[in-house]
């Protein structure tokens, strides 16, 4: 699915990162828990389909492919590392979802 | 009580509100119950069981055929709509199901925590059947489990405003019941009926396939969990109760393998395949099940757990393959 001009070059930044999961938090962040990217998704109590929301967006705005250590991230900083791993190194077969 | 007392124990308290509440109707008939409201149970209950079967099982889970992209998405819609979970994490959790069955890791194993005798069992059943909807910490992370269900826009769509659907499920038969009658109390009796009744008769026909379908009825087939074929539940479960076969083949299209094994969702999939909105519909050839057959009575741990060393490794990550055969 092509996402209509939504595409974005260049590498994926914490501020993107941070911004989808905030998105997602919104109302149950206390106010005192600054998102960072040492912020862990499960202490911030992403629910496992937020994380398929936050994980499938990336990829579609930057045509990359998390690889399977995606099961691994704990962090909003993990996510970010491994997504720019990723995008530097696609994997054959990789690319905009199309499907 | 012995396992066949069991079987009646089990048989009575499925079998006996549906009679009852069947009475209900009968009794209340043109009083509080119409045949407006009969239409949108019947109705509503296709749509969503479909939505299940078709849908979430055996097209989203299964592969078991493939279709344009409407198709997929409104057969997923009907899905939601039977209130159940959405589609990413309801094909997650089965998955994992047919990757663990009846072992460490299966997510609704009747054969849980293996306490001894009739309380142990019990607990098994409604364990299998709805308490583990109930226990919060028990997931199947989608990532690892149905990546290219995840991936799929239009999944995470319906998962996003499953909510919605399931309102849904319960505003449309009103909708049906306001149009054929005109009246509010039509629109209320739908909505009763082809909404509240419909998700709670349907929810129990799914949750009895996974709690009476690995305790109760016959093995065609030796698999390595205590999956059973139940004729009775055949029919509402639309096919989903062939849970032995299914086990067996479970990429198969057909769940019932013989002519008398009825199964209104293979019917459902060939009809879309007539009609060109389904293709590459798989299927098992007569004598690839006979090499199969045999079915053990499959109680090696029908009490106190499977053996020890019988857990087998966690798979890799199941990158859409995790229903492959057992």
């Amino acid at each position: 699915m092509t996402t209509n001009g939504s595409r974005k070059l260049g590498p994926v930044t914490s501020e993107e990162v941070q911004a989808l999961v905030g998105a997602h938090l919104r109302r149950r962040l206390p106010a005192d828990v600054e998102l960072g990217e040492a912020s862990a998704f499960d202490e911030l109590g992403l629910s496992s389909l937020q994380l398929v929301d936050v994980v499938a967006t990336l990829e579609e705005r930057h045509g990359f492919r998390f690889d399977p250590r995606i099961l691994e991230a704990r962090t909003l900083g993990d996510l970010t590392a491994l997504a720019n791993e990723a995008l530097a190194n696609p994997a054959p077969g990789d690319g905009p979802l199309s499907a | 009580m012995n396992a066949r007392q069991h079987h009646g124990f089990i048989l009575v308290t499925s079998v006996v509100p549906l009679l009852g509440t069947a009475a209900a109707v009968v009794l209340l008939w043109r009083d509080l119950v119409g045949p407006s409201d009969l239409a949108a149970f019947g109705v509503m209950y296709v749509l969503a069981g479909l939505g299940i079967s078709v849908g979430y099982h055996r097209l989203l889970t299964h592969r078991s055929f493939e279709t344009a992209r409407p198709v997929r998405l409104v057969l997923a819609a009907c899905g939601a709509m039977a209130g159940q979970a959405p589609p990413i994490v309801w094909v997650a959790h089965h998955r994992r199901h047919h990757s663990h069955a009846d072992r460490p890791g299966d997510p609704h194993s009747p054969y849980g925590d293996g306490e001894p005798g009739l309380r142990g069992a019990l607990r098994g059943l409604w364990h299998a059947h709805l308490g583990w909807l109930l226990a919060p910490e028990l997931t199947s992370d989608p990532l690892r489990w149905c990546p290219d269900v995840a991936r799929d826009p239009d999944m995470r769509f319906v998962s996003r405003y499953f909510v919605g659907f399931v309102a849904l499920g319960v505003t449309l038969p009103a909708a049906i019941g306001l149009t054929l009658t005109g009246t509010l109390a039509g629109a209320l009796g739908g909505a009763l009926w082809g909404g509240l009744v419909r998700l709670f008769v349907g929810n129990h026909v799914t949750y009895s396939v996974n709690s009476v379908g690995h305790y109760f009825g016959s093995r065609r087939f030796a698999t390595k969990d205590e999956s059973r074929n139940v004729a009775w539940l055949a029919l509402p479960s639309f096919g989903e109760a062939w849970h032995n076969n299914h086990h067996a083949f479970p990429r198969s299209a057909r769940h019932g393998l013989r002519w008398y094994e009825l199964d209104v969702s293979a019917g459902a999939i060939a009809l879309l395949r007539r009609l060109g909105l389904a293709r590459n519909v798989v299927t098992v050839d007569r004598s690839v099940q006979e090499s199969r057959a045999g079915g053990s009575p499959g109680t090696r741990f029908r009490r106190g757990g499977p053996p020890a060393g019988a857990r087998r490794p966690e798979p890799g990550v199941a990158l859409g393959a995790g229903a492959g055969e057992d």
